[in-house]
């Protein structure tokens, strides 16, 4: 079922059982699992089911700190949310990512690897992604054009990506969300306050532009709007807050272009380059646990492009970039090309250079925050300031990744590894121009069981408030070398089964 | 310099007559870095290397230093050195350093 808030009559009070307070990947994922049960769910969408530049002027906000891009470029205030413009790009977490490293502070989840095992290949199908492995070996036997270089697999193996089409969450998944009869979809319902007694949240305030204000009430609430948003809306309710962590450890992948592969012979790298709408499998060089622990670094791959094609280094914009509309439609453009037959089917070349670019988790730092400005959007809430705020185990991080491949590619007779002139003095902390992100935001509500180091528990429930979830990759404590999507909705879906085992009478 | 010479430099280097790294796998011979960039980008490495081993500025002292050396068996030692952003092997770095002399 779907409403436009805007037609509803002035202070209407909408009642369901769950209320799911944003309609992106995590959303529509939970609401999905929903479908056919006998509780009723209330799904909100501050936007509508379509871009609207009015709406995504409300995701604007300030950046200090580390030159970032403009907020309201990397995500999208509409049903489906920023599935409307990703790039498809989806991996596991690996199991370091989970565990306390002493080298890395503040790292280690209260859940482990394990506990996402189960939901994962849900979460796999749910993006559309081909046969559930993330074992190189598997892929390997599959085609025998795939041939890896020849790395000690001990220390630098090959992860794996797979790719989404990529999924555009508000159209595959607007038919079974609208016509599910006890999932109330409305859009164009900002909640701009949460109200909450001393342990639970009372009902939501939603408003929208055309001056209509509404109530909704719930047993259980959750918030699923992206990290920026969701850590938004809990500052300015005042929610969660009691230990001051909301806002911090703001997370993203640094994603940056630096060094190169130089080969003796030119080689066709199948199984590691990236053709888009075409590849739906390729491996990302990256350290070993052991290495990791070793050298005291983060995790973070390097991928592969061809000199000549600069693929990776064109797929991600520098700060100084596009608004969300022109990237929606670069890639509404591009998915239009390729399903009239207008994207060629790729070769794969052989060439003596590639390049390799880095995707690195930074370290979690509570310097790193979202806090609110004084400015207030068209609603009356407060727009969002960002300090983005990077430590040197980054830099010192990804330049030990390219010591030992390099030392690697040389041991193995592969080749020589050269580092861009960034990566030249190991004593320089400062970084290029060139540092982008993946537009991937995390930890802003990360997860914790002491309430004085985080903001949910190990079931993404806020602490202190006993009927406030948060859903996503907000509650995410470290970020992996992984893009987020698929751990992020694996996480929903296990949120998801949590809810409905207390929902069973 | 052409390839040719850079090999024969090596070889000059080491004072033998005959092919000097037995042993090597032969993909894996010196020659490895004369493939992958010219003849200026191996003195510029070549000076780089100097500039921050001031005590190996000696010709006779870098010849010692660059006898017969299984370059992979470096790097699998850890015996590697970072140079204008290459990861190479210390004989590597070496060699590019007696082009320079």
């Amino acid at each position: 079922m779907h409403t436009d808030a805007r037609t509803l009559e002035n202070n209407s009070l909408i009642e369901g059982d769950l209320c799911i307070i944003g309609a992106g990947a995590a959303g529509i994922s939970m609401a999905l699992q929903w479908i056919g049960k006998p509780q009723k769910v209330i799904l909100l969408e501050g936007g509508g089911l379509e871009y609207e530049p009015a709406m995504q002027d409300m995701y604007k906000g300030k950046s200090i700190g580390q030159p970032y891009y403009a907020l309201e470029s990397t995500r999208l205030h509409y049903f489906g949310g920023t599935t409307g413009h990703w790039a498809g790009y989806c991996s596991k977490f690996d199991e370091i990512d989970f565990k306390k490293r002493d080298w890395v502070p503040n790292s280690g989840w209260p859940i482990s690897l394990n506990d996402l095992e189960a939901y994962y290949p849900k979460a796999h199908s749910l993006l559309e992604l081909d046969h559930y492995s993330y074992d190189p070996a598997y892929w390997l036997q599959q085609d025998a054009s795939l041939k890896p270089l020849e790395f000690d697999n001990k220390i630098v193996w090959n992860k794996i990506w797979q790719f989404s089409p990529p999924t555009r969450f508000g159209n595959k998944y607007r038919e079974p969300v609208l016509n599910a009869s006890n999932i109330h979809l409305l859009t164009h319902a900002n909640v701009t306050s949460i109200h909450a007694n001393d342990r639970s949240v009372k009902e939501v305030t939603i408003k929208n532009l055309a001056g209509k204000q509404h109530t909704v009430r719930a047993k259980h609430f959750v918030l699923a709007c992206c990290a920026i948003q969701n850590a938004r809306l809990l500052l300015a309710s005042n929610i969660g807050n009691q230990h001051d962590q909301v806002g911090r450890y703001f997370m993203e992948h640094l994603e940056i272009p630096s060094a190169e592969l130089h080969l003796p012979t030119a080689r066709a790298l199948k199984f590691y380059e990236l053709k888009f709408f075409y590849t739906k499998m390729r491996a990302e060089l990256a350290l070993s646990e052991q290495q990791q622990q070793k050298l005291q670094v983060l995790n973070g791959t390097a991928a592969l492009s061809p000199k000549e094609t600069g693929q990776e280094v064109a797929a991600t914009d520098t700060p100084a970039v596009t608004s969300a509309d022109e990237h929606l439609k670069g890639w509404q453009q591009s998915e239009k090309y390729f399903k009239e037959g207008q994207v060629p089917a790729p070769e794969f070349k052989p060439y003596k250079v590639y390049d390799l670019y880095t995707r690195m988790e930074q370290s979690p730092n509570p310097s790193s925050r979202i806090t609110l400005d004084t400015e207030k959007d068209a609603l009356g809430l407060p727009r969002v300031i960002l300090n983005w705020q990077l430590t040197s185990l980054e830099k010192t991080s990804i330049r030990k990744l390219y010591e030992v491949i390099g030392q690697q590619a040389g041991a193995a007779g592969i080749g020589r590894v050269r580092m861009l002139e960034w990566l030249y003095d190991e004593h320089d902390a400062s970084w290029p121009s060139t540092l982008g992100g993946g537009w991937h935001h995390m930890g802003t509500t990360r997860m914790h069981d002491d309430p004085a180091q985080g903001v949910t528990d190990r079931n993404c429930k806020v602490h202190g408030i006993d009927n406030l979830y948060v859903a996503g990759s907000s509650c995410f404590a470290t970020g992996g070398a992984s893009n987020p999507t698929l751990t992020l909705i694996a996480l929903t879906l296990r949120l998801s089964d949590h809810l409905l085992s207390m929902a069973r009478p | 310099m052409k390839r040719r010479k850079f090999i024969l430099l090596s070889l000059a280097a080491t004072g033998a007559a005959s092919l000097p790294f037995a042993g090597c796998s032969p993909h894996d011979a010196p020659e490895m870095l004369s493939k992958l960039c010219d003849e200026k980008t191996m003195r510029e490495i070549g000076r780089e290397y100097l500039a921050k081993h001031p005590a190996e500025n000696n010709r006779d002292a870098l010849k010692k230093l660059t006898r017969p050396a299984d370059i992979r068996a470096e790097f699998s030692n850890g015996n590697v050195v970072v140079i204008k952003g290459w990861v190479l092997s210390l004989t590597e770095a070496r060699q590019c350093a007696l082009l320079t002399l």
